[in-house]
C-alpha cells in the first residue's frame, strides 16, 4: 500500500491483514554531501517502490522520514516512528536507509534497519537501472519473508 | 498610463484580428480533430504493448514476461513495469496470466514456496491453479485476471487485464 488516499481507506478496511510498515529514511543535505544525499533518496524511493508492487497487499509504505545528519534527536526520532507504528498494530517495522548511522541500531530504536548502499544511479540508463534495482531488491525481499516467517501471522 | 495612446485605427485592427483569430480558430479545431481521431482511437483500441517473449519459446511451462510502456495521465508520465505469466494450455493456446493477486494486491509467482503447479502469493499464502482459478480455502476470491493477447513478428504482445472466467 502506498500513502495515499485510495490505499489508506483499504487499509483501514483491510487491517489485519495489512501488518508491516516500511519508512524510508533518508538524510538531507544541502551542502558538499547534497548530491549523495539526493542519490541515497532516489535510489531508496525505487527499491521501495519495487518491493512495494510485490508486497502490496500486506505492507504500508509510509511518506518518508528525511533529517539534516547533524541532528541530535536522531535516535529519539527514530524510536517515536517504531512506536507510533507498534501502537498503530504494525507487527513489522522497517526502516530503509543508505545511512550507515543507522547500521545495526535495531535494538535501541526498535525496528528492523534493512541498511542498503546506494548505487549512484546518476544518468544512468532506464533499462540498467531497473534491472540493478531488481537484482538488490529480490534479496531484500528474502530478508522481509524470513522476518515474516519467524513471526507468523 | 502609456506615452502612446492607442489610435482608434489601431485599436479596431488589433480587436479585429484577435477576433478572427478566434473564428478561425474556432472552425479549425474539429477539422483538425477529426483528422487526428482516427489515430488517437486506433491507438486507444489497439492498447497492446509489445514485449521481447518470442511465441515460439513459449512451452506449457509458465514463465514470467516483463514489458513496459510509457503511461501519460494529464500533465504525469510514467514509465509502467508489468509482468504477465505465460504460457501454453492442452490446446496449444497461450495463456497470459496478471501476477496481481486478487486478495489485496501483492505479485504471485509460479511455484513459490515450493507450491507445485499453483501459483502462489507470499503475502497471505494464496493459491491460484495454473489456469489462475483460485484454489477455495485460501484468501482470494477471484482468479487472477487475463490478458488478451497478439503476435507481431513472431514476438507476444500483451493488451490490458480483463476478468478472466475460468
Ligand atoms: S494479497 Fe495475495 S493472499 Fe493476500
Amino acid at each position: 500500500m502506498n500513502w495515499n488516499g485510495k490505499d489508506a481507506a483499504l487499509f483501514t478496511q483491510q487491517k489485519e491483514y495489512i501488518d508491516t510498515a516500511v519508512v524510508p529514511f533518508v538524510s538531507v543535505d544541502f551542502e558538499t554531501a547534497m548530491i549523495q544525499s539526493a542519490e541515497q533518496y532516489e535510489f531508496i524511493q525505487l527499491l521501495i517502490a519495487f518491493l512495494e508492487k510485490q508486497f502490496k497487499g500486506r505492507m504500508l509504505v509510509t511518506p518518508p522520514h528525511s533529517y539534516f545528519s547533524g541532528r541530535d534527536s536522531k535516535l529519539a526520532d527514530a524510536a517515536e516512528w517504531a512506536a507510533k507504528l507498534q501502537k498503530a498494530g504494525f507487527k513489522h517495522i522497517f526502516f530503509f536507509t543508505s545511512d550507515s548511522f543507522w547500521n545495526g541500531r535495531d535494538a535501541e530504536i526498535g525496528a528492523s534497519v534493512i541498511w542498503v548502499p546506494s548505487i549512484p544511479l546518476g544518468a544512468m540508463d532506464e533499462g540498467l537501472k531497473y534491472s540493478l534495482i531488481e537484482n538488490q531488491a529480490k534479496q531484500i525481499v528474502n530478508i522481509i519473508v524470513q522476518k515474516w516467517q519467524e513471526k507468523a501471522l | 498610463m502609456s506615452k502612446q495612446p492607442v489610435s482608434r485605427r489601431q485599436f479596431l485592427n488589433y480587436t479585429l484580428t484577435g477576433v478572427g483569430g478566434f473564428m478561425a480558430a474556432g472552425m479549425l479545431m474539429p477539422m483538425v480533430r477529426f483528422a487526428v481521431d482516427p489515430v488517437l482511437k486506433g491507438e486507444a483500441a489497439g492498447d497492446f504493448h509489445p514485449t521481447q517473449q518470442k511465441v515460439s519459446e513459449l512451452t506449457s511451462t509458465p514463465v514470467r514476461v516483463d514489458f513496459s510502456y510509457e503511461q501519460k495521465d494529464a500533465w504525469y508520465t510514467s514509465e509502467v513495469t508489468n509482468t504477465a505469466w505465460v504460457y501454453k494450455n492442452d490446446k496449444g493456446e497461450i495463456v497470459a496470466l496478471s501476477p496481481v493477486c486478487k486478495h489485496l494486491g501483492c505479485t504471485v509467482s509460479w511455484e513459490g514456496s515450493g507450491h507445485e503447479d499453483k501459483f502462489f502469493c507470499p503475502c497471505h499464502n494464496g493459491l491460484y491453479e495454473k489456469s489462475g482459478k483460485n484454489v477455495p480455502g485460501t484468501p482470494p476470491l477471484k482468479p487472477l485476471d487475463i490478458y488478451p493477447t497478439a503476435e507481431k513478428d513472431g514476438l507476444l504482445q500483451l493488451g490490458k487485464p480483463e476478468a478472466n472466467n475460468v
